[in-house]
Formats: C-alpha cells, structure tokens, sequence
C-alpha cells in the first residue's frame, strides 16, 4: 500500500518528437507527451494504462532516467532527473531508478550467461566486492525471481520467455532500486505464465519495499496488481484515483469505453454500460483535436467540448479527472 | 443444425532437422452452420496450424499427414491447388492477424478489394471498384470512395483489418477463419472490429472460426470454445459450459489465471508447454497438472463426452460429473 511520501513528482513534462515531414515547412511534433503532472507515492504500485499512441511507454521512459523531458521537471526525492537536457550525473539517483521491458530479448546480452549479467550489475553497484560475495548475491538475486542456480550457468536462449523475464527482474534489483518502472512486462507472454512472472513481482515488491509504476493496456491487470491508476489519453492523464474507486465508477468517458471493451475487466463483472461502445480510431497525436482529446469519439461530448480543453481537476475526492461533463451524464 | 466442417482425426507435423513436429495431433471435432467456434490456445497449441489445415494454406516443411476435412461433406484433403484457388476466398475465406503482411504495399486498399471479387468472378478488377467501394462501406469504413484510393500505408492498424476483412467477405464466404484478427489491435478498436465481424457472419449466413489466444474475448463471442493444448483438444464445450464450469484442469487454469482478483496472488499453472518433437507420454498436461495421477503419466486420455461437452481427462468418467 502507499503511504503518504511522495517519492516521484512530474511537473508539467512535456516530450515532443519532431517529424521529419515539414508541410510548407512548418514543422511537425508528434505530442507524445503533453503535459503531464503526477505524484507517485512511496511503496504505492501505480497503473499508467492506455493504448498505442497514449504516451504511456514515453512517460515511463522519462520517469526511468531514458528519456529527457522537452519542459517539466521529474524530481525524485527533491532532486531533478534531469539537468536540462541530460541526465543527473547523481549516481545513487540513477541506480534507484530501474526499468524492465516488454521484450527480454533485446534487453538481455545474448552472448552472455546469466551469471555474468547479474554480476555485471552487482559490481556496478557495489565497489570492490569479491568473487565469492558476487557470486552469493546472484544466487539470492535468483532465488528471489523464482529461479534456482542451475539458470546460472545458462545462456539467454535456454530460457523460456518468463525465466528471461525473470533474470531481467533480477537484474533490476541487483541495483537495489526504491523506484521499479515494469512496461508492458508480461504482454509478451503467454497466460499461464504471466501469472507466474507477475507473482514474482508482487513477492519482490514486498521484499524489497519497492514503488512500482506498471505500464499496460490490459484493465484486468490493472485491477488485479495496481492501488492507483493514471489513464493516459493522446499524451494527457484523463483519469487519476484509486483503482478500486475508479473500476467501481469510472468518471471520464474514456475509462468507461475502456473497461467496457476490455473482455478480461468483463469477465471480472465490473463496469459494463453499451453507451460507451467502442467507437472510432484514436486521432493522430500530430494533431490532436481542438477542445477536449477525446471530442472525436465521446458518446456525451458537447459544444464545450469542442472549444476548450478541459483540464484535470479533482471531480470528487481523490478522484482526478479531465472532462467537462464527467459528472453530468453517466 | 447442419454440419459445414468435419474434421476427423487431423494429423499435421512439421518435419524439421531435429524431429517430427506434431503440431496438430489427431484432432476431430464439428462446425455447425452459422455457430462462432472458437479456438482457444497458448503458442504451440496447434490452434494456428489447425486453421491454416483447413484453409489449405499447410506448406513444406508442414505436411498433412493423416485425417479428413469434410466442408459440406467434400474431403478438402483431396483437392488440387487449382481448386483449392476456386474454393479460397469464395466459400472459405481467412483472416489473419497482421493486415501488412497481407496487403500489397504498391496497389491501392480499392483496387485489392476488386482484386479479389475479380478473382472468382472474372473480367478485370476495373470492374468492380464500385463493388469494392460497397464492400468498404460495409465494414464501416467511413469516407469510402475516398479511402479506396489510399494505399495501405495510409491507414491505421484497424482500417486495415478493415480491408482485409471486406476482401474476406467480398464473395460471401460460407466458412470464415479468423486467425488472432484482433490481437494486433487496441481494445477498444478490438472491440470495434470484433462486432463488426460477428454482425457480417450473421448478415452473410456463414459459420466462423475465431483462433486466439484470448480466452476472456472467445467468452464473450464464441458459441462453442475448443480449448488446445500441445496439438490436442482438451475441452470442447459451449462458452457457457466453459465460463461457468470447465473441467479440464488445463481449462480451468487457464481461466483462473485470467480471472484477476484485486490484491490476490495470481493462480499461475506451474511449468511451461511440452516440446511437440517428444511431448510427454500419457497425458500431455500430466508434467504441469496438479490432479495428475499414475495413470495420466502412462495412458492418453481420450475425449469423451461429460456433462454437456466433450473432455480428455482421466478425472472424468463418460456421462457422469466426474469420477
């Protein structure tokens, strides 16, 4: 559970990438990320959900230390993770950070054997340690993702999908991070095993008193891991709460076509309301529509809509929410 | 209700350098007409080659090796190319997952559709561009005319499937297979496409075959699920049957684990899928199963009929609720 330390904040961050396509020589920007504010609080498991293009893959990179915010500042414990342009030189700060990626395998050296990938990152973070003692903290390391010293001596293409995603996990917490960023970790996998993959995680957050930001597109998921929830919409949050809270009465319109097209919030029997069918395409986050976000495909949208953007505010309490007529129509 | 497909004993291997792949294991089972079955499978199931059997669509060093596909009482085992080339596209068409890979990048999404009504129908696909622009407005493609001169690159991941699916449909398929259509997709525009597909069948008349990977979705559009494991067929039953009371411990921990609980430990099935070059003896579930007993590990269980569906499981006796 959280409590009330806030441990990550973002200010105002804004990514944008230019496109190499100039009309007339205008330039263009994808809006990846446009302004985005959000307090993550220590040991709390934060879901940032949303589907392609919703920004949510960018802002965890910018939270991971990867990627540079264009504006905004991301402050970790009081200190900025960014200088600018670059990265914090703070050491310590980069080591508290840790991210884990969809696809183990471009994350994980495939000429090297486990052993050398957990004890590069145990030397990295612990000066002058000797054979001995790197060699136990890779087994505790393993012991902790469910794996057994034999994976040790093997290579990345011996392991079935969840054991790589395992020592990629491993690997995350040989830096003895507060803060673990999980993108899309389990997609990849197949049901029965993401279960698997997924209780590892739930066991390592205990042991090791983390903050995880969990990135996803399934609410099932989400439901099932997370105590709060960010719902990103073309570079935006739309929606910010409890989770419980939000699952049991979704306030923006497009967390309820969410939770109504997803088949496993469904089959949990939360929220369902055929208003909210899905309908129409995302538009592109080149050019988002004026007004609300949302406007192109909102059951309830109204002129206001059309004219300004709305902006998140607190709806109810604890209950942030970016729509002008939330509250107005269910 | 009529039988459009009877597949009987299907066996399909792969022959690599380094064993038999036997992807599809002696599998039988009925299609109904107008019924939604779905096929419900991890990766190396066999659900993807079962679907690809029945398309005709099985190449080196895939080979059919035993078995009959009866569509309307005709053994497509025993056809030739040039007439498979009369019946693919016409009385059975294929959706696949990934619309790139299927639409030419050079032509444009208009000219494809004709195409394909040209294909059975003869003349040139000129002829038929408004044909085409009709099948375009009939997957909902908003603004037609116009999007019949674009090329695939640009339209989005669901415009696409959209195109694909008009071309699917373009000769009034009696059977359609749909292998992942939507996994490639966002949910919601998932859901989008989804129902357009289901009210299409029910428009056309025909019966359809939904591959995937996604239990949770098959529950919510499939009249009856099979549920695959390691080139076998595990539980078929109707998706009431599997939702509410699913038999086979693989059925049963395949749902538990999608059926997410708030705050609990996920039920995960321990292990992972056998090699299909030597799976296990006995019962191929038997290695990760918890109730596996003697028995599993040496004899394979053989489908029989349980409580309303058909289960291959030792812990079930013919008839009854379970033994």
């Amino acid at each position: 559970m959280g409590s009330d330390e806030s441990i990550l904040i973002l200010e105002r961050v804004k990514k944008y990438f230019p496109l190499s396509l100039g009309l007339r020589g205008k330039k263009l920007y994808v809006r990846a990320v446009d302004d985005v504010s959000l307090t993550i609080r220590k040991g709390e498991t934060i879901a940032l959900v949303g589907e392609s293009g919703s920004g949510k893959t960018t802002l965890g990179r910018i939270i991971a230390g990867l990627l540079p915010p264009d504006e905004g500042r991301v402050i970790y414990r009081g200190i900025d993770l960014y200088n600018g342009n670059v990265l914090s030189k703070n050491k310590e700060l980069r080591f508290k950070i840790q991210a884990i990626f969809q696809n183990p395998d471009t994350s994980l050296n495939p000429r090297m054997m486990i052993y050398d990938t957990l004890a590069e990152a145990i030397r990295v973070r612990n000066n002058g340690l000797t054979e001995e003692e790197v060699a136990e903290k890779a087994a505790v390391l393993l012991e902790n993702v469910g794996l057994n010293l034999d994976h040790l001596t093997k290579y990345p293409h011996e392991l079935s999908g969840g054991e790589k995603q395992r020592v990629a996990i491993a690997r995350a917490l040989a830096m003895n991070p507060e803060v673990l960023i999980a993108d899309e970790i389990v997609s990849a996998l197949d049901v029965s095993v993401r279960a698997q993959v997924l209780n590892v995680l739930i066991d390592v957050k205990d042991k090791y008193d983390l903050t995880i930001v969990f990135i996803t597109h399934d609410m099932g998921l989400v439901w099932s891991i997370s105590d709060k929830i960010a719902v990103m919409y073309l570079g935006r949050i739309v929606e910010y709460g409890d989770t419980e809270s939000v699952f049991r009465r979704p306030l923006h319109p497009y967390t309820r076509m969410l939770l109504t097209s997803s088949p496993t919030a469904s089959l949990i029997g939360y929220y369902r309301n055929d208003k909210y069918k899905a309908r129409g395409e995302p538009p592109s986050p080149v050019n988002p529509p004026k007004g609300c976000r949302f406007n192109t495909r909102c059951p309830i949208a109204r002129d206001k809509c059309f004219e300004e953007d709305p902006p998140l505010s607190e709806l109810a309490k604890n209950r942030w929410v970016a729509c002008h007529r939330a509250l107005e129509e269910e | 209700m009529s039988i459009v497909l009877d597949v009987r004993n299907l066996k399909v291997y792969y022959e690599l350098g380094n064993g038999v792949v036997k992807a599809v294991d002696n599998v039988s089972f009925q299609l109904y007409k107008g019924e939604v079955l779905g096929i419900a499978g991890e990766s190396g199931s066999g659900k993807s080659t079962l679907g690809q059997a029945i398309a005709g669509l099985i190449r080196p060093p895939g080979r059919i090796v035993g078995g009959q596909i009866l569509f309307k009482g005709k053994n497509l085992l025993e056809l030739s190319e040039s007439e498979w080339r009369k019946i693919r596209g016409k009385e059975i068409s294929v959706i696949f997952q990934d619309p790139n890979s299927y639409l030419n990048p050079v032509y444009t999404v208009g000219f494809q559709v004709a195409e394909a009504v040209e294909a059975h129908n003869g003349g040139s696909p000129k002829h038929y561009i408004h044909k085409a622009i009709e099948l375009l407005k009939m997957v909902r493609i908003a603004d037609a005319p116009r999007r019949a001169v674009n090329y695939p690159f640009q339209l989005s991941g669901g415009m696409k499937q959209r195109v694909l699916t008009s071309i699917a449909i373009a000769n009034k398929p009696e059977l359609i297979i749909a292998d992942e259509p939507t996994s490639a997709l966002d949910v919601t525009v998932q859901a989008e496409v989804v129902e357009l597909l289901l009210e299409l069948k029910k428009e056309l008349g025909s019966s359809m075959i939904f591959i995937t990977h996604d239990l949770p979705l098959l529950l919510e559009i499939a009249d009856r699920i099979m549920v695959m494991y390691a080139g076998k067929i595990v539980e078929l039953g109707s998706s009431h049957h599997i939702r509410n009371n699913p038999l086979h411990p693989y059925t049963r921990g395949l749902l538990e684990s999608v059926r997410y609980e708030r705050k609990a430990k996920l039920k995960s099935i321990p292990g992972s899928i056998p090699s299909l070059i030597s799976p296990p003896p006995g019962c191929r579930f038997a290695p990760r199963c918890p109730f596996a007993y003697e028995k599993c590990r040496k004899i394979e269980p053989p489908l029989k009929q349980v409580d309303g569906r058909l289960v291959a499981c030792h812990l079930f006796n013919e008839g009854g609720n379970d033994g």
